[in-house]
């Protein structure tokens, strides 16, 4: 933590914010990028919400107050600015958001960026059709093996609430998996 | 009795429990884990070069130029200017007075009262203003 206060000194230090910031995204462009991704599932989408999520921590790191860790807070960053991307996007179509990324993960089928197998596109327009917080803590849980305490503080949602969320998530997928594989 | 019906004579494996929450929310292991997306050659490393370059252009543009300053301290004036124009051009309101005296003039004849009580419904102002006009040639 200590190492982290002095990290986020150096952000917020004029004369050595650029290189600290150099140092933030070198250190974690790779994990927001595909946080962010598995949300948007398209790559020039996620380009673009990657982007935003940088820029909005380049900007607000003076309001950062150290409640929590650097790495929850830019993730809470970019899961918002994954959604309000998709909230955008849905309603520019006339679409409900679940209506836009279930379209999306039709599409993958077509997407150049998605090497997966016929299992794993099944698995990703089940995922597609889940509740957006379900979707979202499936996604942290299952893929990024991030632990509940993580995402509890990212989602600001109680562990136990967490686990219910998991736990029906994998039972609606199991159960559709289960019928067309 | 009491103590061979709290004793539990059945066991678990060591560790069971720890393991047992993964187990019943884990999904089956035949679907793949790995991540089936992927990106462009080299998209991380172009990445990084282009979000600093975002971010420095964002700081450059989060100062307000001289000139946008101006721009807006000029619209601002011409807004001002345009809403006096126009405030000033608007007929005069009707006073609440002046409209009942129109109604009285328009609702009854002026031949059945005299001057006087014609002129106590105006003000010292106006009738001076109305001799001065009067008396001009």
């Amino acid at each position: 933590m200590e190492q982290q206060s002095l990290f986020v000194n150096a952000l917020k230090d004029p004369l050595t914010k650029e290189e600290a910031f150099r140092k933030l995204v070198s250190e974690y462009k790779e994990r927001l990028y595909w946080h962010i991704r598995k949300l948007v599932l398209d790559h020039d989408d996620a380009h673009d919400v990657v982007q935003n999520t940088f820029i909005k921590v380049h900007l607000n790191i003076d309001k950062f107050r150290e409640n929590s860790t650097l790495f929850t807070w830019m993730y809470r960053i970019a899961t918002n600015e994954a959604l309000n991307f998709i909230n955008s996007k849905a309603a520019k179509m006339g679409l409900q958001n679940q209506e836009w990324v279930e379209a999306k993960a039709e599409g993958l089928t077509a997407d150049s960026y998605f090497d997966g197998d016929q299992a794993a596109l099944e698995l990703q327009k089940l995922v597609a059709r889940l509740p957006e917080k379900q979707r979202i803590v499936f996604n942290m849980k299952y893929f990024d093996d991030m632990p509940y305490e993580m995402i509890s503080k990212v989602l600001d949602t109680s562990i136990g609430a967490l686990k219910a969320s998991y736990h029906h998530a994998v039972k609606k997928i199991k159960t559709e998996l289960n019928d067309r594989l | 009795m009491t103590d061979f019906k709290k004793h539990n004579p059945f066991k678990v494996p060591k560790g069971y429990f720890d393991q047992l929450e993964d187990q019943l929310i884990h999904p089956t292991d035949s679907i793949s884990k790995l991540n089936p997306f992927s990106t462009p050659e080299n998209y991380f490393e172009k990445l990084e070069s282009a979000l600093l370059q975002q971010t420095n252009s964002s700081v450059t543009s989060s100062k307000p130029s001289f000139k946008k300053i101006y721009y807006s301290i000029t619209a601002v004036a011409a807004a001002i200017l345009i809403l006096l124009t126009l405030t000033q051009q608007q007929p005069p309101v009707e006073t609440e007075r002046e409209q009942a005296l129109n109604e009285f003039i328009e609702s009854y004849y002026l031949e059945d009262f005299d001057g006087f009580e014609v002129y106590s419904m105006l003000e010292e102002s106006e009738i001076e203003t109305t001799i001065n006009q009067i008396l001009k040639p």
